[in-house]
């Protein structure tokens, strides 16, 4: 009898070690296949097509690296009707098991985003195993598969090469979780970062790009469709509008004199109020910035304040024309409230909102938009004129 | 029911009652009606369960050492207290079907898709046999751990997820009105609060009972403001998306990512989950037995336990379809269901015994003595 | 293969209930034995009617029935 109870200890402690791994769930890591990332096309005929990044353990790595080529990932592609069709096709191709809890990337084909995204949020959304962090990005101009067979050296996988340049790329990525959430609410539209894919040059100068795709500009959804992208200036402005952008670059004329002042742009914030005056809306944006000068290929000595009082101006000039710039665009060829301006209005001004919300759209085109910018320059670099100039050519 | 020799602490029963509240509460959505003002029902709801706590902690009170059950029986007659433990008794035991089967659902979305409902169930329920067999007291003192480990998760999600943290997710507040708030408000009465109306059947077993209203309120205003913070930290991280999914904490879990590496803590919410449902799952089971013990008056509940939890598990298949039921029966149904077990019976105790001045002991102090 | 399951089930809740009714035959509690005897005997039907697949209805249903148009009429729902 004491035997038993001894026994019973350890007894139980082995049932619940078998109990605990699960015997119909268990999965042995080299039976798993780790998707990276996904690549979302559609096909002429209307069907997705999926394509993921594999990871390639290292200790599988024979002595096969000929040709330079990266052995560490592999693709594979699969067409169906529907995403869980892909999904399944896709698996009917692989030795393993899919394993998506470690995606941290979703790439969707520029076919796919203008035919719309509303099924592939549903279906990832509803996954248990999609994690709302995934990055969202559209490839401009090109298929997601291209952009998942595309070979990056410098880091392991290259998806993680695209999610480090979204996270270098001066502004807060945008997640699955923020689509979803601009999708659903009332008088918002979603946008993504994009990335587009780089073809080599051939007999260039400088022989050629490495790297096979860049960060590019913002793309615009409307109705959860894609309708277009903004440039480059545009989308610094939608960035520092959402409180998205980390840092930023800008280039202002150096004047009096030759030449430009390169700011870079920190600790940017923005606050948005709406006003509501006789059904008429209107939206004031705030701007504040701190601004560093990184580069002057002009001849003011800016180590004296009135120099750079107009630096800051012609910064601020320059910003708020932007700004303008791309809430015109916004309104006028989009039409699109991207810039959460619906959202806004719903946050302070309720039954305002509660009223028009039926008519945003058109009432978002219409509405009237101030901005005022606030940018200080704190730093000037390790100078103030540049260094190469002779004494008579600066201009103190 | 003089068979309990059993002696619970006061901690150890707060610690129940509060693992009980906020064990199954912080996976579900509460008050998912409200959207983004759940916060608001919350508050609502939990003082709103002070008036529904303080009928029978009254009552037990009166009754110094009885259970609900027992005073039903002094009342009332014998017959009625057979009756009104055989109500307890369904009641307590559709409670706990309730819970494995959303347990398992859990399990069985999130982690273990591929075993078989059975086999969880059968893991799960044998554990709770076990604890419940071994007594209350060995209960309490389980819940004990149990809280330290909910309260320390609780604690480390809050820091994870701090940096994710958008206010303006939680404006503007009162979008919708009062309407959805006060539904929302409702509910929470009912589902989790109401259901600590089980605790009446333990209550007498605590071994200072004087203290017993000052505990079960602040046990209550505890576990409230646990779910209020859970509450808040969701719609904060997910914004409007916390209210749609069903399992809440879950998805706020997977969207942690710290330093680029601190990702994938979604088992300590599984394991939270786990626990939490273990505590309320055992309380149920501990009722039912107790209130089968009514019916035909015997002096012992240990035998009950087994047949039970075969009848849990096995009732818990059938007992819905799908998720979609469940959330319909959980949000038309089981406020209105539960009020006669939660409000209504003991409220009639209690005008009773105090209309006509039954009770042995000399009124304790109102709320706050 | 059903048959096989069933066999096991009763097999495992008879030897059950044996241990426990011939325990409390010895201390003479009649009530807690038709009890016992009572739940025993609905899980084991129960388990029986599961196994062999044969769908039984839920408790919800009469419950819902009655009460739902009741929560629904007070409520309004803001979900449709």
């Amino acid at each position: 009898m004491f035997m038993l109870r001894r026994c019973l200890l350890p007894v139980m402690l082995g049932i619940a070690a078998l109990l605990s791994a699960g015997c119909w769930d268990r999965s042995e890591i080299n039976d798993l296949a780790l998707v990276m990332a996904t690549g979302l096309d559609m096909e002429e005929d209307g069907a997705y097509r999926a394509t993921a990044q594999f990871v390639i353990p290292v200790r599988q790595i024979g002595a096969t690296s000929a040709n330079g080529s990266n052995h560490n990932f592999m693709t594979e592609s699969a067409t169906g009707r529907t995403l869980k069709e892909t999904t399944q096709n896709m698996q009917y191709k692989l030795s393993r098991t899919l394993f998506v809890s470690h995606r941290r990337l979703l790439v969707i084909g520029e076919n796919l985003a203008r035919h719309g995204i509303r099924d592939l949020l549903d279906y990832f959304s509803r996954s248990p195993t999609t994690r709302l962090r995934t990055y969202v990005l559209v490839v401009k101009g090109g298929k997601g598969e291209d952009l998942m067979k595309a070979e990056y050296p410098l880091e392991f996988v290259p998806s993680e090469a695209i999610r480090e340049m979204e996270n270098l790329g001066g502004t807060v990525p945008i997640t699955l979780l923020d689509v979803i959430n601009a999708a659903s609410a009332e008088g918002m539209s979603p946008v993504m970062y994009s990335v587009e894919l780089l073809r080599p040059k051939q007999g260039s100068r400088n022989g050629g790009n490495t790297s096979k795709f860049r960060t590019a500009q913002i793309a615009v959804f409307d109705n959860l469709k894609l309708i277009g992208y903004l440039d480059e200036r545009q989308s610094q402005a939608y960035s520092w509008l959402t409180g998205r952008l980390k840092s930023g670059l800008l280039a202002v004329p150096s004047v009096p004199g030759p030449g430009r002042i390169a700011l870079s742009l920190l600790h940017t914030n923005s606050r948005i109020d709406s006003f509501v005056r006789d059904g008429e809306i209107s939206f004031h944006v705030h701007l504040t910035g701190k601004g560093t000068v990184e580069e002057n290929t002009g001849r003011l000595d800016l180590t004296n304040p009135v120099h750079v009082n107009k630096i800051e101006e012609l910064a601020a000039e320059s910003i708020k024309d932007n700004m303008l710039d791309l809430v015109k665009e916004v309104q006028e060829k989009y039409g699109s409230d991207i810039l959460g301006f619906g959202n806004i209005l719903h946050r302070q001004h309720n039954k305002a909102w509660q009223a028009c919300k039926d008519n945003w759209k058109q009432l978002f085109k219409e509405a009237d938009v101030r901005v005022d910018v606030d940018l200080v320059i704190e730093k000037i670099g390790m100078t103030g004129p540049p260094l190469q100039l002779k004494e008579k050519e600066i201009i103190k | 029911m003089g068979n309990t020799t059993e002696q619970v602490s006061n901690t150890g029963f707060g610690a129940m009652m509060l693992v009980f509240l906020a064990g199954s509460s912080m996976t579900i959505p509460l008050a998912s009606v409200a959207g983004h003002d759940a916060w608001i029902s919350i508050l609502i709801g939990t003082v709103g369960s002070f008036a529904l706590a303080y009928v029978y902690v009254r009552v037990c009170q009166l009754f110094p050492g009885k259970s609900l059950l027992d005073i039903v029986g002094v009342l009332f007659g014998s017959w009625a207290k057979r009756v009104a433990g055989l109500l307890y008794a369904w009641y307590s035991f559709h409670l706990g079907i309730l819970v494995l089967r959303i347990f398992v659902d859990f399990i069985s979305t999130v982690a273990l898709p591929k075993t078989p409902n059975l086999v969880i169930s059968i893991v799960m329920m044998s554990v709770v046999l076990w604890a419940a067999h071994a007594g209350i007291e060995v209960l309490a003192r389980c819940s004990l751990v149990v809280l330290f480990f909910i309260l320390a998760e609780g604690a480390v999600s809050m820091i994870l997820m701090s940096k994710d943290f958008d206010f303006s997710h939680m404006m503007p507040i009162l979008d919708r009105g009062w309407g959805p708030v006060m539904e929302g408000a409702t509910q929470i009465v009912s589902f989790p609060f109401g259901e600590t109306v089980l605790f009446a059947m333990i209550l007498p077993s605590i071994r200072k009972i004087s203290r017993a209203n000052k505990l079960v309120f602040a046990i209550l205003l505890c576990g409230g403001l646990m779910m209020l913070v859970v509450n808040v930290r969701n719609s904060l991280v997910l914004g409007e998306t916390a209210s749609k999914m069903i399992f809440t904490t879950y998805t706020a879990y997977q969207y942690i990512s710290n330093a680029d590496f601190l990702e994938r803590v979604e088992p300590l919410a599984i394991v939270t989950w786990v626990m939490g449902g273990f505590v309320k799952s055992c309380v149920c089971l501990y009722v039912c037995a107790q209130a089968l013990a009514v019916v035909l008056p015997v002096k012992h509940y240990r035998p009950y336990l087994l047949p039970l939890v075969i009848l849990t598990i096995e009732v818990s298949f059938f007992i819905y379809k799908t998720g979609t039921e469940s959330v319909q029966f959980a949000l038309w149904v089981w406020p209105w269901y539960s009020l006669p077990f939660q409000l209504l019976i003991p409220l009639a105790v209690l005008l009773i015994a105090v209309i006509f001045k039954k009770g042995t002991a000399a009124p304790a102090a109102p709320n706050g003595g | 293969m059903a048959i096989a399951h069933i066999a096991l089930f009763v097999a495992a809740a008879g030897c059950a209930a044996w241990l426990q009714v011939s325990r409390l035959v010895e201390v003479k509690e009649k009530k807690q034995i038709v009890m016992y005897l009572l739940l025993m005997g609905t899980a084991v039907v129960i388990g029986i009617m599961e196994i062999a697949g044969i769908r039984l209805p839920s408790p919800h249903m009469p419950i819902e029935a009655l009460l739902k148009p009741f929560g629904k009429w007070i409520f309004h729902g803001s979900e449709g």
